[in-house]
């Protein structure tokens, strides 16, 4: 029965939302196998998805390796709501928008500091080793956290990557993680982890990874009635990825948690398949880097107040180059360094019980140098204030925040944009109408904005630095459900979610004649439903099953001028229906893991008519793991069958997804 | 018992899943025998736009004006591609240029024959037709010159160095004037620029000995050019910046006159039909407002007309973007073909006095040349 517990445990880690803190050291998986004899529990924590009036999903260690999820993009385009646009192969660039608002409304954190991009305004989550992490979550709204930066409240969504941290076996000083991986399309990545304990007090964690893939993998082109089978060349990548990361916690119990991250990269850009011209594969090619260092202390003065402050330096460099005979010496080069600056502390205050409340202060400065035409050299100073107030009964919670943002900028010989101030309110609240029951009715209401990318402003001749900020405005309705355990049933969670989006003054490239520019135009009217469900088994003995499945129906409309032909029509790239399921079946000799994406039609333009039609698709992933012990190292062997089915599909237009492929994994603890 | 087949039942719930599959588009197409039909007809070119090989090819039945959308794909069973530049009627045959996807093709009623440009010969934009011989500019500052009958390849000039981009071209008298438009000379150093350098050049290329006799100076960044009676006519872009758009007349003693303030340029008939589309922005907002003025130019009385179409043409040629432009040799009619690069086009269609006939939805992507095969 105890080791049915410790399993259930180990699987409801995935779902519990653990504060990021260096107490969690502490508070380690393995910490709980080594005492769990000693606690006896009745009740299970109640899954945050279940009490936050966000709507809030999250997907742990476990289950990402138990699904054999193959990268951080492969494992939010099963989160309901969120749409993933995958430019293919291991390389491509990945970018993901929360409920049809676009990549630019959705945030990323890693390890509680927002990852920025001014000039392009969308994370490439493409770069992000999944090895590392210890869990992804993506919550709409915001995070319920009240200690959480000013940044978190400023997106419409946020994603965030919360990293492992180091595990010391009893009374081991050091720990050691070394990992093999290879698949197909010559992929190799073979990975390191080193974490110390020094004292009593601090611990240090040291991994670094390096990846390569020739990624050449073959796909069918079909064009009109004719099909080939084609190879997708140049899109090979090499890839270093190195971070260090310490944990300390004071006599007082405040922590300080500090990163470095550093990550490389150099691949080739495939681009579109143009038919007829294969080679046109072979043009691009990206190098580029990215640093960032990162310091976080957390504080509790007392029952009353806590503070959370975070430091964080920033530096990227790309280098992109285009070979064709059109450009004079036969290359164009494009190199863009954006540097980011960035203070947040929050500060929260509990009076009694029910009500507390919190301020939170960030302020940045981004810059970007490019070698683009009359770039002005942009600098950005941002300053973002949120006021929160939560107020909780047993019958209800109430959160309602109000966000205050202020840009001003700097350019270099032209005549700066105006300032821009906005205040943005969100309401959240949720109702339990039965003490007894985990049955919850939620609401929120929110209002986001997104302030111009450079590359909106200032990109030549498209930029246009008059251009008002993009304004989106959500309302949420929905029902979550936490079912007793039972006998038959370890857990069962249900969340379902309504919601109307509006999006107006979406800035769109658009035509004037024959010259384009950056523009207010668009109006989109966004309503769908996502639907969560989770629930786990006991089977015989030790085994257990799991299974996940979660649902997403979305109707994005354009309604921006009646007289177009697409007025009313599907935005690009917006399934009308997406859906994902997942069964962990746990065996005493091995875990068997299927998980399955289905993704409806879409359009690859603004029009919904035939030519226009993406077909939709459906990709499933066969995994087998086991675990074992060899004399005090704990390994772990796993081989995962990525789109058995060798399903040809595309997720964005002439941007093949590779077909049926393997992937193999040996880890080694100790 | 019970509980090992409710996890039964939950398992087959998931197998549902796997058999979700669907249809594509081209299952839809019907199955038309490979017959290219070219004789009173209209040809309507979709440039498409990059990267989607939404290139495409409708063609006009001028004896009863139905219009198919997608003939060529019905007709071959495969896409235009990516990114049609151009398109000539020469001898009972039609001839496509695509750029994206590098090749020209010919078609006629014994079938398609193609010609595939190398990554060095570069990307291909336009091409005139004359004495049994197809010449294309590109991007790679040469003239490739092709047999209009077998497409085989023959011989290259370089026009303009390598990187200087080379756009319309015309023939006249065993002389081709090339449109040298503009070249990109990237940054070699962190910090340092692109530039974009727009040239102010029209090359004359001797079309027999495919040599190249000099250079006239026009308007910055030429761009498309067409033949009237004895002289060649230019539409250069501008700079984007200090210089607007022009049209220039080129004359046999290679004089070069300004004729008219236009971006849109086309033979019909014995006349220069222009359009002038004329943006101003807001200075505030930057939103920008489009003005469109058409007019015809008579290179006998060398005279700018007024508008070429009548008051009654729909309220919304006046500010949508004119991207084609193109009359029935035979009875006049004019055709103006629109796009926001979004959606569909749609043609326009207005008798030879002017007088507005109708319209129809081009069932492509940027409409950009009409070739008509009487």
């Amino acid at each position: 029965m105890s080791v049915r517990y410790v399993l259930g445990c180990i699987v409801l880690g995935g779902l519990l939302n653990i504060p990021v803190c260096a107490q969690s050291v502490a508070d380690s998986l393995a910490d709980r196998m080594h005492t769990i004899d000693e606690v006896t529990v009745k009740a299970r924590r109640m899954p945050v998805s279940v009490s936050s009036a966000q709507p809030v999903q999250s997907v742990g260690r476990e289950q990402l390796e138990g699904l054999g999820l193959q990268s951080v993009a492969d494992a939010v385009r099963r989160f309901a709501g969120a749409t993933v646009r995958d430019y293919g192969g291991i390389g491509g660039l990945k970018t993901v928008s929360v409920r049809s608002l676009g990549a630019g409304h959705t945030a990323v954190s890693y390890d509680g500091v927002a990852v920025s991009n001014t000039q392009a305004g969308q994370i490439d989550i493409g770069r992000f080793s999944l090895d590392n992490v210890e869990e992804l979550s993506l919550a709409v709204g915001q995070g319920s956290d009240l200690l959480q930066s000013a940044r978190a409240y400023a997106s419409a969504g946020i994603l965030s990557i919360r990293t492992q941290q180091p595990v010391f076996v009893d009374g081991e000083k050091d720990a050691w993680l070394v990992r093999l991986r290879g698949g197909s399309f010559g992929y190799v990545t073979p990975s390191l982890r080193y974490a110390r304990k020094l004292g009593g007090r601090t611990s240090v964690m040291v991994e670094g990874d390096y990846m390569r893939a020739d990624g050449i993998y073959p796909f069918i082109l079909k064009n009109g009635r004719t099909e080939t089978t084609e190879r997708r060349r140049n899109s090979d990548i090499y890839s270093w990825h190195v971070e260090g990361n310490l944990y300390h916690t004071f006599k007082d119990e405040s922590c300080l948690t500090g990163k470095g991250y550093f990550y490389k990269s150099e691949r080739g850009l495939p681009g579109a398949v143009k038919l007829y011209n294969l080679e046109n594969q072979y043009r691009e090619r990206l190098w580029d880097e990215n640093f960032f260092t990162q310091l976080t202390y957390d504080k509790r003065f007392s029952q009353k107040l806590s503070l959370r402050t975070s430091a964080k330096y920033g530096h990227t460099w790309s280098r992109y180059e285009d070979r064709d005979v059109s450009y004079v010496s036969g290359r164009m080069v494009d190199i863009n360094r954006q540097d980011e600056y960035y203070l947040t502390a929050s500060l929260m205050y509990q009076p009694w019980r029910k009500l507390s409340l919190s301020l939170a202060q960030d302020g940045a400065v981004n810059t970007l140098r490019s070698n683009l035409p009359r770039c002005p050299f942009p600098v950005r100073y941002t300053s973002l204030t949120a006021l929160n107030l939560q107020y909780k009964e047993w019958w209800m919670t109430l959160q309602g925040t109000l966000l205050n943002t202020f840009v001003t900028e700097e350019v270099k010989g032209d005549e700066r944009p105006d300032d821009r101030q906005r205040l943005s309110p969100s309401v959240g609240v949720t109702f339990r109408p039965w003490q007894g029951q985990r049955l919850f009715v939620r609401f929120l209401y929110k209002h986001t904005f997104r302030v111009p990318t450079f590359n909106d402003m200032y990109y030549q001749r498209i930029g246009n630095k008059m251009l008002r900020s993009e304004k989106a405005v959500e309302y949420n309705a929905g029902i979550t459900y936490d079912a007793p355990s039972f006998p038959f049933m370890d857990y069962l969670t249900l969340t379902v979610d309504g919601y109307i989006n509006r999006v107006e003054d979406k800035i769109v490239a658009i035509p004037a004649a024959y010259v384009w520019k950056m523009s207010n135009y668009g109006r989109v009217h966004i309503s769908g439903l996502d639907a969560v469900a989770r629930a786990g088994f006991p089977l015989w003995g030790e085994s257990a099953l799991h299974l996940s499945g979660t649902y997403t129906f979305q109707r994005a409309i354009d309604r921006t001028d009646p007289s177009k032909k697409n007025y009313g029509d599907q935005i690009p790239y917006t399934p009308r229906h997406t859906g994902s399921v997942g069964v962990r079946l746990q065996l005493p000799w091995v875990d068997v893991g299927y998980t399955a994406m289905m993704v409806s039609r879409r359009y690859s333009q603004a029009q919904n008519i035939a030519m226009n039609e993406i077909p939709g698709y459906a990709e499933h992933t066969l995994t087998l793991a086991r675990g074992f012990q060899l004399n005090t190292v704990a390994c772990r062997l796993q081989g995962e069958l990525v789109n058995f089915t060798d399903e040809q599909y595309e997720v964005i237009r002439y941007y093949p997804m590779p077909g049926r492929s393997w992937r193999v994994t040996l880890q080694m603890e100790f | 018992m019970k509980l090992r087949s409710l996890y039964i039942s939950a398992l087959c719930l998931m197998a549902v899943g796997v058999g979700f599959t669907s249809c594509s588009e081209e299952d839809s197409l019907p199955i038309v025998p490979p017959v290219n039909n070219l004789s009173d007809v209209a040809y309507i070119l979709h440039e498409g736009n990059m990267g989607d090989n939404n290139a495409s090819l409708g063609c006009l039945d001028l004896s009863d004006y139905t219009y198919q959308g997608n003939w060529y794909l019905a007709q071959n069973g495969e896409k235009l591609g990516d990114l049609a530049y151009d398109m000539k009627a020469y001898d009972g045959s039609l001839y496509i240029v695509v750029g994206g996807s590098k090749y020209i093709v010919k078609i006629d009623k014994e079938g398609r024959k193609f010609y595939q440009f190398t990554s060095e010969q570069g990307e291909p934009r336009s091409m005139v037709i004359a004495d049994g011989k197809i010449y294309v500019t590109s991007y790679s500052g040469q003239v490739h010159c092709l047999d209009a009958v077998s497409l085989a390849y023959e011989q290259s000039v370089q026009v303009a160095e390598q990187g200087i981009r080379l756009e319309g071209i015309a023939e006249r008298d065993g002389k081709l004037y090339v449109a040298v438009a503009y070249k990109v000379i990237p940054a070699t150093e962190p910090g340092a620029w692109d530039t974009y350098v727009y040239q102010k050049e029209v090359a004359v290329v001797d079309a027999n000995t495919m040599t190249k006799d000099t250079v006239l100076t026009v308007g910055s960044n030429p761009s498309a050019m067409a033949a009237l009676g004895s002289d060649v006519y230019l539409y250069s872009i501008g700079d984007y910046y200090m210089e607007g758009p022009v049209i220039q007349r080129i004359r046999t003693d290679y004089s070069v006159d300004t004729v008219a303030v236009a971006n849109k340029m086309a033979v019909v008939g014995d006349k220069l039909f222009l359009v002038n589309a004329e943006v101003t922005y807001d200075p505030v907002t930057w939103a920008a407002t489009t003005v469109n003025t058409f007019m015809a130019y008579d290179p006998i009385t060398e005279a700018l007309e007024g508008s070429f179409i009548g008051r009654e043409a729909p309220a919304e040629l006046a500010s949508s973007t004119i991207y084609l432009l193109a009359g029935d040799p035979v009875t006049g009619e004019i055709y103006i073909g629109t796009t926001d690069y979004v959606n569909t086009g749609t043609i326009y269609r207005f008798s030879a006095d002017g007088q507005y006939v109708g319209q129809f939805d081009s069932e492509g992507l940027n409409p950009s040349k009409m070739v008509f095969v009487n």
